[in-house]
């Protein structure tokens, strides 16, 4: 579990920390104060063995195609587009500090290509291999450093490729998974997600969970059409089953938190916008559910959100662990950004008292 | 958002937007604040917010240092009544700012008595507490304030009068100052009401009285 978070030169933020994270926190502020790219930040140490981390991240944003380059690919992440600057990003997890450290190399000589790649490419002998790549240093919680660099490979079609000395098997980092605000779910992802959970004969957890928001629902089962596999629900009115994905965005997202929650304990779930798609008379009680799953499965949430009525209902349906929740918002002064926390109580008082906490 | 404009925003969701705030206990406390400031000053900088209870005092404190705007706060007034013991109620005053300041590194003042501003060297904001009836005595609540504005009005007679009848027909009165001040608002026109907010407007409690000077200095002092 993320209990504190530093971030430095990532997107907007020149220097963030947040203390004090819950298992569910929820995240606000006003529109641009960075509420989207702090899940990012995230996200980014526990996806930094994945070749594609920034090129998927700008995808969840809507930007469908990148120049298949180093700067093309970091630039964005980098603060002020400024990658003379190294990106920290440092969590306190289970009480111990692990970090990484995205930065630009600009002298980096990658690998020399295999010899099949030689053969296709016909490299000649005296073509300059010298190239640009972000390192990536990350910092175990015993303190070992393992440096990898993160590059467009010219021999596979500038394909970004991670390289490293270490084995990567050597970073253990906590499972995570990110929801975007905006991008539906694959069907085939979820059916993936929930065949784990369907092959342990627990899909009952996943129907009685999606009954908050639709209580006609009887059962779910995986339906495999042609090369395509998705979750359907069968309704108690209905006589065929239908797509999840078809049952509406609550249910789609319902159902993808609970089988990312109960597929691998210890899970960091991100989540951007969790009022989407939920109508606010059941808030509370997703929340509530929300809450108990998450303590099983002994999972983490981060969530941001613009809603009151969203922070009304996590303050209603958690009642019962105010312990484990906590409120973060961000504040914009100039060129800074600063995290102001408030626990349960804290918010307590301000739903009680009409104070605005957004 | 003028002074009175707060009254209409009790119910709405409510943030930090002067420089200048005064932290009720309750409603009927806000809203004779609010008509307070309207007659006392000649400027409308005053917001008055309610933190509606004083459990609520600390917590409600933690939250205005997280607001944006809360750097811009040059002067804290927090009121509450007396009730059995005007020390005990300074005590759990300072608690919670004392809280506070260690929770969210405020360095919010923390005054050492009613009825007068402090302003340390950490801080260049200025906070008082208030604490009625007034600086002076042990316990009592703001109606005994607003009463003790009226000490001989002839009305009064006539509301002992009726208080001693209803005594003698089996009411119980625990909190008698409150019938005998709503029972004085009776008395007065209709438009009123039982309000001590609205009886501040109507100058049922003269606003020039020795026993509101204390309050009246600190809200001019703002």
């Amino acid at each position: 579990m993320i209990k504190d978070i530093l971030i430095r030169n990532f997107k907007c933020f020149k220097s963030l920390t947040v203390p004090e994270l819950g298992r569910i926190t929820l995240i606000s502020g006003r529109n641009n104060v960075g509420k989207t790219a702090l899940l990012e930040a995230l996200f980014l140490f526990f996806d930094q063995r994945n070749p594609a981390m920034t090129l998927q991240q700008y995808g969840r944003r809507g930007i469908e195609q990148v120049t298949l380059t180093t700067k093309a690919m970091w630039r964005p992440v980098f603060r002020n587009y400024a990658m003379d600057a190294e990106i920290l990003i440092s969590l306190t997890i289970n009480g111990k500090q692990e970090q990484v450290i995205f930065r630009f190399n600009s002298e980096f000589v990658p690998p020399p290509p295999t010899t099949v790649q030689i053969e296709k490419r016909q490299i000649p002998t005296d073509e300059e291999l010298t190239t640009l790549a972000v390192d990536i240093e990350y910092t175990s919680k015993s303190g070992e450093k393992i440096i990898s660099h993160h590059y467009p490979d010219v021999n596979n079609q500038n394909r970004p490729t991670i390289v490293s000395k270490t084995a990567p098997s050597k970073i253990l980092l906590p499972s995570a998974s990110f929801f975007a605000s905006k991008k539906h779910i694959q069907a085939n992802e979820i059916a993936g997600q929930f065949s784990n959970l369907a092959q342990e004969d627990r899909e009952n957890e996943a129907v009685e969970f999606l009954k908050i928001i639709e209580p006609r629902l009887q059962g779910l089962k995986i339906i495999k059409e042609g090369a395509i596999s998705s979750v359907h629900g069968k309704l108690e009115d209905l006589p065929q089953t239908i797509p999840i994905n078809l049952m509406g965005e609550g249910m789609e997202k319902l159902l993808s938190l609970l089988v990312a929650i109960a597929h691998t304990p210890n899970r960091i779930i991100l989540l951007d916008e969790m009022e989407n798609g939920i109508f606010y008379e059941t808030e509370p009680k997703v929340w509530e559910a929300l809450g108990k799953a998450l303590r099983k499965y002994d999972c983490q949430l981060i969530a941001t959100t613009h809603s009151h009525e969203c922070l009304q209902a996590a303050y209603e349906g958690l009642s019962e662990m105010p312990e484990d929740f906590r409120y973060i918002r961000l504040h914009r002064k100039g060129e800074d950004i600063s995290a102001k926390l408030s626990n349960y109580e804290m918010i307590g008082t301000a739903i009680k008292t009409n104070l605005e906490v957004r | 958002m003028s002074t009175l404009e707060s009254i209409d925003k009790e119910e709405k969701i409510v943030k930090i937007e002067k420089r200048k705030l005064i932290l009720s206990e309750g409603k009927d406390d806000f809203h004779f604040f609010c008509h307070a400031c309207k007659f006392y000053r000649n400027v409308d900088d005053v917001q008055v917010m309610n933190f509606k209870g004083i459990d609520n005092l600390t917590n409600f404190l933690m939250l205005l240092v997280n607001d944006e705007s809360y750097d811009k706060v040059e002067t804290i007034v927090i009121a509450r009544d007396a009730e059995t013991d005007a020390s005990a109620a300074l005590i759990s005053m300072q608690g919670s700012v004392e809280r506070a300041n260690n929770e969210k590194s405020a360095n919010i003042p923390i005054p050492q008595e009613s009825f007068k501003y402090i302003k340390n060297q950490k801080s260049s904001m200025k906070v008082a507490f208030m604490i009625f009836p007034g600086p002076e005595l042990k316990k009592g609540t703001l109606e005994h304030l607003c009463l003790s504005t009226v000490e001989g009005d002839p009305l009064l007679e006539c509301v002992d009068d009726y208080l001693e009848c209803a005594k003698t027909k089996g009411e119980r009165f625990p909190r008698i100052y409150k019938n005998k001040l709503h029972c004085f608002l009776s008395g007065k026109d209709d438009f009123i009401g039982s309000r001590i907010g609205l009886a501040f407007k109507a100058k049922v409690w003269p606003p020039e009285h020795p026993a509101l000077e204390p309050f009246k200095k600190i809200i001019q002092e703002m």
